[in-house]
């Protein structure tokens, strides 16, 4: 095996799910096709490197200049900001078309056994922008994951919000709809009946 | 619910072996090291995807030299099951019906297994955990929803202690972890209470059956989150349980910081075995303790077999050596009533009671010999 081979194996068994085997029949594949997949492969690699950034405001990946679409967008809800953890969290949310506000993306959730804390994540960035640009702002939606990390985290950034004032709030978590009661697992089902609400 | 066929190698010492056992008892005779246990080890595998004890290491499975040990079993539970488990020194890969499994309880929902192993009076004389680990069996045969339930305090219980080993103790990131922590183990609490509650009587009545109205025995859950006990644990919903660990864990933060570890929560569970109203982890005797442990089994076996509408495979390892005639003979009839499909090992057949239909199997240097029906 050549060098520029190996080094190409190399580097692509560094992305998760990747392992050599995989990466070498990546790599055999890639040269049996018409080079130029392989130029444009390399190019959109490029690009993605220089001009992919965190939106100044919201920290949502953008190729733009300055902010991202979604805090470019006049014509959204400018009191009602939704905090989730991933990029993929905001697009699943995105796509329901029912947050018509904005979003603040963390990266991350609290994570004690791999040494995430606040500092690692974008909470300063939430606090300073509900400070200055964002004043407007009247309720937080907190939609981290509803696992352990993912609640702490929300509990967490509930406790610094609290001297702003801010109405802040939680997503709901139960029973999925359409959903079989009998087949959801005891931990939702009881979380489902502690979080009910009146009707 | 039934074993058709066993194909397993690399597992332990086990070589080559190929076992079809009968529908009711099969007897597994060999000398002592032969391999028997580890044909045990396959089959509570193969039925559980779990390993008859705790682990160490994975590796402890594996044959000396052997890189990986397969085990190909098939079931017949309303339609034949195939389950294929492929055990390697840093894992073990499963599918059944050729799906790869993603845990354990799905396998559980069609199979299930109760083993009597020897050496188990530590249940009634050693510490909690032993005793903890059992009741999270029953609570996971009952429900195998259960396993959710486990998982997630677990989870809780190691960020907030992974927190409280941090150099500088982050007190707000700390505290934020408190409400999923107790929530959890106020879920983990009622899940336990309710096991307990139903393996109570159960216990009580085989105690009796096993020795006689002398022994007047007891099953209580003492939950750690509620000292009261008893089954208070079930009076108490889950808000309200919920509540009191987060009281609890606020007036322990001090203390937890200083130990660098979470002093509250139903880690600290135990289930007290009770004879004529007292701890018999101090005062049973030997012989009182295996009949504590059998009861113990036998009322998992039968609580099983209720819940499920069958009974789950039953693995008796050498039996013999540890009950004397007269609670073999209970036990035996209890298999019979169950109808539970059971292996049974021993170096002799003639240490054990006549058992009808039982298919003899002879184990000898990791390899099984089919032999005549006894």
């Amino acid at each position: 095996m050549s060098d520029p081979i190996r080094t190409l194996v190399h580097q692509l068994s560094r992305l998760p799910g990747i392992g050599e085997r995989t990466a070498t029949r990546l790599v055999h594949h890639l040269l049996r096709q018409d080079r130029a997949l392989m130029h444009a492969l390399a190019h959109s690699l490029v690009d993605v490197a220089e001009r992919v950034h965190e939106c100044p405001r919201c920290c949502l990946l953008c190729a733009t200049e300055g902010p991202c679409a979604v805090c470019a967008d006049l014509r959204r809800d400018d009191t009602l900001l939704c905090v989730v953890a991933s990029i993929q969290d905001q697009a699943a949310i995105e796509a329901t078309g029912e947050m018509r506000g904005r979003y603040h993306v963390l990266h991350g959730t609290l994570s004690p056994l791999d040494g995430v804390g606040p500092e690692e994540i974008r909470v300063q960035q939430l606090l300073a922008r509900l400070g200055s640009d964002d004043r407007a702002v009247t309720e937080v939606i907190l939609a981290t994951p509803p696992s352990v990390d993912g609640e702490a985290t929300a509990l967490y950034l509930s406790r610094q919000l609290a001297p702003l004032g801010l109405k802040v709030s939680r997503i709901a978590s139960g029973v999925p709809v359409g959903g079989d009661l009998q087949l959801a697992d005891r931990l939702t089902l009881s979380r489902a009946l502690s979080l009910r609400r009146v009707l | 619910m039934h074993l058709e066929h066993l194909s397993c190698d690399g597992l332990r010492n086990l070589v080559e072996v190929e076992l079809s056992p009968g529908r009711r008892v099969t007897l597994i005779v060999g000398d002592n090291g032969e391999g028997k246990t580890n044909l045990l080890e396959a089959i509570h595998l193969a039925s559980s995807l779990r390993p008859l004890k705790q682990l160490e290491r994975q590796r402890e499975l594996l044959g000396e030299g052997r890189e990986r040990g397969v085990i190909r079993a098939r079931f017949e539970a309303d339609g034949p099951l195939p389950v294929d488990i492929v055990v390697e020194g840093h894992g073990k890969r499963a599918t059944v019906a050729g799906k790869a499994v993603r845990d354990a309880s799905e396998l559980w929902r069609k199979v299930g297994v109760v083993a009597f192993l020897p050496d188990e009076n530590a249940l009634v004389r050693g510490g909690p955990e032993l005793r903890r680990r059992m009741l999270d069996r029953v609570a996971f045969s009952l429900d195998p929803g259960f396993a959710v339930v486990a998982r997630r305090f677990d989870e809780a219980l190691e960020r907030r202690n992974a927190l409280l080993k941090s150099p500088r103790v982050d007190v707000e990131q700390l505290a934020s972890y408190d409400a999923p922590y107790a929530a959890a183990a106020a879920t983990l609490t009622l899940a336990r209470a309710a096991a307990a509650h139903r393996l109570a009587p159960r216990f009580a009545a085989e105690a009796r059956a096993i020795g006689g109205a002398a022994l007047d025995a007891a099953l209580r859950y003492q939950a750690a989150l509620d000292d009261a006990s008893g089954d208070a644990g079930m009076a108490r919903g889950h808000d309200e349980l919920a509540a009191l660990a987060l009281a609890a864990l606020g007036r322990a933060r001090e203390h937890d910081i200083r130990r660098r570890t979470t002093s509250v929560g139903p880690h600290h569970d135990d289930v007290a075995l009770l004879t004529d109203d007292r701890r018999a982890r101090f005062l049973a005797s030997q012989g009182e303790a295996r009949a504590l442990v059998l009861a113990l089994k036998l009322a998992q076996l039968r609580l099983v077999t209720e819940v499920r509408g069958q009974a789950p495979l039953l693995l008796l390892d050498d039996v013999a050596g540890e009950l004397d005639r007269t609670r073999a003979a209970r036990l035996f009839g209890a298999v019979d009533e169950t109808g539970a499909q059971t292996f049974v090992t021993a170096t002799h057949t003639s240490a054990l009671p006549p058992l009808h239909d039982a298919v003899v199997v002879h184990v000898r240097d990791g390899r099984v010999t089919p032999r005549e029906a006894a």
